[in-house]
């Protein structure tokens, strides 16, 4: 027993002596508060610090006393923490997303040529300048939508366009280096308003390039000169002094302001060749615009019965009143869509 | 029994050439406009010399090269310069304007309106006695005339024929090969200026101090072969050469002619050899003899659709709808697939009618839709039909994975720099793989992190 | 000098530690995503092994073995009179473990990127079974001490000849196309699996060669 319990002993302490001179001899030194700094760091390794990844950035906080507020993965509340342990001022940063500046898809530049190839932007760049007519407008084959490491841009495959999700996106930046036409920008995700065009062609060529591209009549630049700039013939939001004035979206002719970031694009809906549009006079009454004259007599009878003159009697002072603007309003209703010309109001192609 | 080496791989794609070689060569008619890109060559583009509104003679310099590896560029036509465009910065009225360059971006060009006069205004003074004179005369002659290599990649030629101290290239050899299939300029070429052709060579050679010059010229131009040998001189061997694409590549003439290999990174003048093609001769003979500078070329117009498909002497900025007027237009344009400017293999595809044709457009070539193929690619099968036929020795089948995993890294270093785009691989691959342009893709994402890598280097100081 | 040779046939190919004993497969799935960590993980390795067996040898010769008391033929090699071989696993743990404490102070100071790329499978080395198995078969064997260095050192070959085989095909693994449950881990364990039965081809290896070794030896041939 006792034989044990000596050679074990006095194996472990040899042992021990020579680790804990090596020890002293050869030890790196390291320092301990990196490995802690990078602990409380994301660890997604994305590169959005501009750093090689997270230890990379650990050191440099350490050492460098670099930003961690920098880090844009990591929320307002684990940059707080890295900043009080480092012993330094906080630094809020406004959290930036990614933006494609375009909605030219599909159905508004066309493709002026049949590509077959290699299903990437970057290599669809080299075959004839790829085959969407605007020369700046977005590819849509996914180079951005494979470079994000958080699954934030999502293609469309029928329409051939590229949007980012700005819930998802993080603002590491990745998707800004893929992109072979440099038109994906770092935009604060508060900023409401967002001009979707990346071309500065003069109107008339631009027309014929994209329906909805800017065409540089500045007429949203004159309503907010301090936030919206003309390049060429492009206007552009100047996001240090982003216009949060929503009415500028009626201003465009073209259409091609959107209103506000947290609204995932939204295409055009495609309306059939051939589809008449509604009126107001057919919501009122609760018909499709292409119905006969007996569906629509018998739409009127069964509304305008719950107004009949018995009923009305009986009701008191302001329901009255109610009452027969509502029943004006059917009848009216009625005789416009017995004047209604279907022809006049079908959707031509291109709608 | 050929008296030469053959280049590991190659292919024999359809030949092609009876469509057009037969055909002498014609002059082009005057066209009212000529669209003149301002980079028709290897290198910093040339700079605009003149205004807008500016007339001009024909083969009066218009725009002038800026660095080293750069080119002058001269009027096809005496008329005026009607481009013109605003500066976007500064709103000055410059004459340049955009057009639709070969590779399908917007590239800026000179456009001039012809008077209908054709009035020459050559500035360079003949030297009929060339022998005589001082090396660097002729090689500031050649620089003055605007000469690019004629082939195709259009490097400037007095660059190319001035070594850098320490290099003595001991052969010239002229490439006459001309592998891409359906073109026949060059043939056309040799058969009916085989003496000028040879004066050009002896310039070369006298300006480099070779002592040995070969032409290479294939096997299904027996004419060609014949007439050069007729009008041979000292010094000069015409070699017959089998014919297998891509036999007409630099580095695969150099190793079939002289036993040399290029290695894999380096130019040929590392094994002391210069290559250049048999239109350079030309156009060198041309402007040191007769004082002309590089403003037309010989290009073929052909394909099935065609209707008079054949050689043509242009003149740079001719429009390829116009050169189609000239060889009578197209048969049946609902049948057209494909328009090239040069050859199947390696030309490239164009979507509009108004590109011009610029120095290094050797051909427009137009295919039929039924010749040509809507693939969609499926995964290798790795049946190593790629690597049977790659003349650099590389693996296509390995390399387009990596380039499909977009693991670029693995394919730098698999030396997919050294790749020459001859599309011998896309060729063969019976999965209808896109190689030559996943490689292409590789090789622009190289040397996109080289250039970050240089500019890193260059911020630490 | 044959009998040299055979053991290490015999640990490299026809019992690889890795795949015939199964044993260190931890380091084996895990260090094995590329060649040049892996060629760093068996460097590590290979060093622990044969350094761990040798001094595994020493203290089993010199401390664990009984001696026999009273007369009968003693030991010179042996000076504790007491049988201590229940102490073989936990002496040879002690030893290994300080071993891998030395190898990475070592490590850290000569290769940081090595040292970082290795991360936590450098301190692992110390579980990992292959370098007590190592240590244990000698002691059953009854190998000497320099026949348990040569047999610590042709192991830890074997470990680094599968790991790099193994790493080099996860390379090519990784750019080809395996169906997507497949892709990873799963893929690497079937292919770890494929590459024992190959190892299996081995089988006979040695005694053939101690056969061989012996009808020389006899004249026989």
């Amino acid at each position: 027993m006792i034989e044990a319990v000596l050679f074990m002993a006095s194996t472990g302490m040899i042992l021990s002596t020579v680790i804990a001179l090596a020890n002293r001899f050869l030890a790196v030194e390291t320092d301990p508060r990196i490995e802690a700094v990078e602990e409380m760091l994301p660890g997604a390794n994305c590169g959005g610090c501009g750093y090689s990844g997270c230890p990379a950035f650990a050191k440099a906080i350490i050492e460098e006393s670099v930003e961690p507020g920098l880090c844009p993965v990591s929320s307002g509340d684990e940059a707080q923490r890295i900043a009080s342990y480092t012993g330094m001022e906080p630094v809020f940063s406004e959290p930036y997303v990614a933006l494609v500046k375009c909605c030219g898809d599909n159905t508004r530049s066309p493709e002026r040529a049949l590509y077959n190839g290699v299903n990437d932007c970057n290599a669809a760049i080299n075959v004839a300048g790829a085959t969407k007519s605007c020369q700046h407008g977005c590819l849509g084959l996914g180079s951005c939508s494979r470079a994000c490491p958080f699954n934030a841009i999502e293609i469309d495959e029928e329409l051939r366009i590229a949007i980012v999700h700005p819930n998802l996106c993080v603002g590491c930046g990745k998707c800004i280096e893929s992109c072979p036409r440099d038109m994906i920008t770092m935009v604060p995700k508060s900023a409401p308003i967002h001009i979707l065009c990346n071309s500065p062609e003069k109107a008339p060529i631009q027309r014929k390039l994209c329906t909805r591209g800017c065409i540089g009549c500045q007429r949203c630049a004159r309503q907010a000169p301090e936030s919206i700039k003309m390049v060429n013939f492009l206007a552009t939001i100047d996001y240090d002094n982003p216009p949060h004035d929503l009415s500028l979206v009626d201003t465009c002719p073209v259409d091609r302001i959107h209103t506000s970031l947290g609204i995932d694009y939204i295409p055009a809906p495609k309306k059939k060749k051939g589809a008449i549009k509604s009126l107001e006079c057919h919501k009122v009454l609760g018909v499709a615009p292409q119905a006969s004259e007996a569906e629509i007599n018998k739409a009127f009878a069964d509304k305008i019965v719950h107004y009949d003159i018995s009923l009305i009697i009986k009701m008191d002072e302001e329901e009255q009143k109610q009452a027969i603007m509502e029943s004006e309003k059917i009848s009216q209703a009625y005789k416009d869509c017995l004047a209604f010309d279907p022809s006049a109001h079908t959707v031509k192609e291109g709608q | 029994m050929a008296d030469h080496l053959l280049f590991p791989g190659g292919v024999h794609p359809k030949d092609g050439k009876s469509i057009s070689f037969s055909m002498p060569i014609q002059s082009a008619p005057l066209l009212e406009e000529y669209t003149i890109p301002l980079s028709q060559h290897i290198g910093t583009p040339a700079q605009p010399i003149v205004k807008r509104g500016q007339r001009v003679l024909k083969g009066q310099k218009i725009a002038e090269a800026t660095d080293n590896i750069s080119a002058h560029i001269h009027a096809p036509t005496s008329g005026e310069i009607t481009s013109v465009s605003k500066h976007p910065i500064t709103g000055e009225m410059l004459a340049m304007t955009n057009c639709i360059g070969p590779a399908g971006h917007m590239v800026s060009s000179l456009v001039i309106t012809s008077d209908g006069e054709d009035k020459e205004g050559f500035t360079l003074m003949p030297i009929e006695e060339w022998q005589s004179i001082d090396k660097k005369i002729l090689l500031e002659r050649i620089k003055e005339a605007g000469i690019v290599g004629m082939g195709g990649a259009a490097f400037p030629t007095h660059v190319k024929l001035n070594p850098p101290q320490g290099k003595r290239p001991d052969t010239l050899i002229i490439n006459g090969a001309e592998c891409e299939p359906f073109l026949t300029a060059d043939h056309r070429l040799m058969l009916e200026e085989p003496e000028k052709i040879i004066e050009g060579i002896l310039m070369m050679k006298y300006i480099l101090g070779a002592k040995t010059v070969y032409i290479g010229i294939e096997r299904n131009k027996p004419d060609a072969i014949k007439t050069m040998k007729k009008h041979l001189r000292e010094g000069i061997e015409v070699r017959e050469l089998r014919v297998l694409y891509p036999q007409g590549s630099e580095k695969q003439l150099i190793y079939a002619l002289t036993k040399r290999k290029v290695r894999m990174g380096t130019l040929p003048m590392e094994v002391n050899c210069i290559v250049q093609n048999i239109g350079t001769a030309f156009a060198v003979f041309e402007a040191i003899v007769m004082g002309k500078p590089l403003f037309e070329r010989i290009t073929t117009i052909t394909g099935e659709p065609v209707v008079r498909p054949g050689n043509w002497r242009l003149r740079i900025g001719t429009s390829i709808g116009d050169a189609l007027k000239m060889a009578g237009g197209v048969k049946d344009p609902e049948k057209v697939g494909k328009i090239l400017i040069g050859g199947p293999m390696m030309g490239l595809a164009q979507f509009s009618l108004d590109t011009p044709i610029m120095k290094s457009g050797s051909g427009v070539t137009l295919l039929n839709k039924d010749e040509i193929v809507q693939y969609t690619s499926v995964p290798c099968i790795r049946c190593g039909r790629c690597v049977d036929v790659c003349p650099m020795n590389l693996m296509p089948s390995t390399m387009s994975i990596q380039a499909m995993k977009e693991r670029f890294d693995l394919l730098e270093e698999w030396h997919v720099m050294d790749c020459l785009e001859c599309g011998c691989c896309s060729y063969v691959c019976p999965s209808q793989r896109p190689l030559v342009q996943l490689f292409r893709l590789g090789k622009s994402h190289v040397l996109k992190k080289r250039q970050r890598e240089l500019e890193k280097l260059k911020a630490k100081g | 000098m044959e009998n040299y040779f055979v053991l290490l046939i015999g640990a490299v190919l026809v019992n690889n530690f890795v795949l015939a004993k199964f044993l260190g497969v931890c380091p084996f799935l895990g260090v094995s995503k590329n060649v040049k960590t892996a060629m760093g993980m068996s460097g590590a390795v290979i060093f622990v092994m044969t350094i761990g067996s040798a001094l595994a040898a020493v203290i089993h010769h010199y401390v664990l073995l009984p001696k026999e008391i009273g007369g009968v033929v003693v030991n010179p090699h042996v000076w504790v009179a007491i049988d201590l071989t229940y102490l073989r696993t936990i002496s040879f743990i002690l030893v290994i473990a300080s071993n891998v404490q030395l190898l990475e102070v070592v490590l850290q100071r000569l290769s940081q990127p090595l040292y970082q790329g290795l991360g936590i499978f450098l301190p692992l080395i110390t579980t990992n079974c292959a370098v007590l198995g190592a240590a244990v078969i000698n002691a059953q064997k009854e190998h000497s001490i320099i026949e348990s260095t040569w047999y610590g050192f042709a192991s830890g070959l074997g470990f680094a000849l599968a790991l790099i085989l193994f790493s080099s095909l996860r390379e090519r693994l990784d750019i080809g196309h395996p169906p997507k449950s497949f892709q990873g881990v799963p893929i690497a364990l079937i292919t770890a699996g494929i590459a024992a039965m190959i190892f299996m081809g081995f089988s006979g290896l040695d005694i053939g060669l101690k056969t061989f070794f012996n009808h020389i030896k006899q004249g026989l041939l």
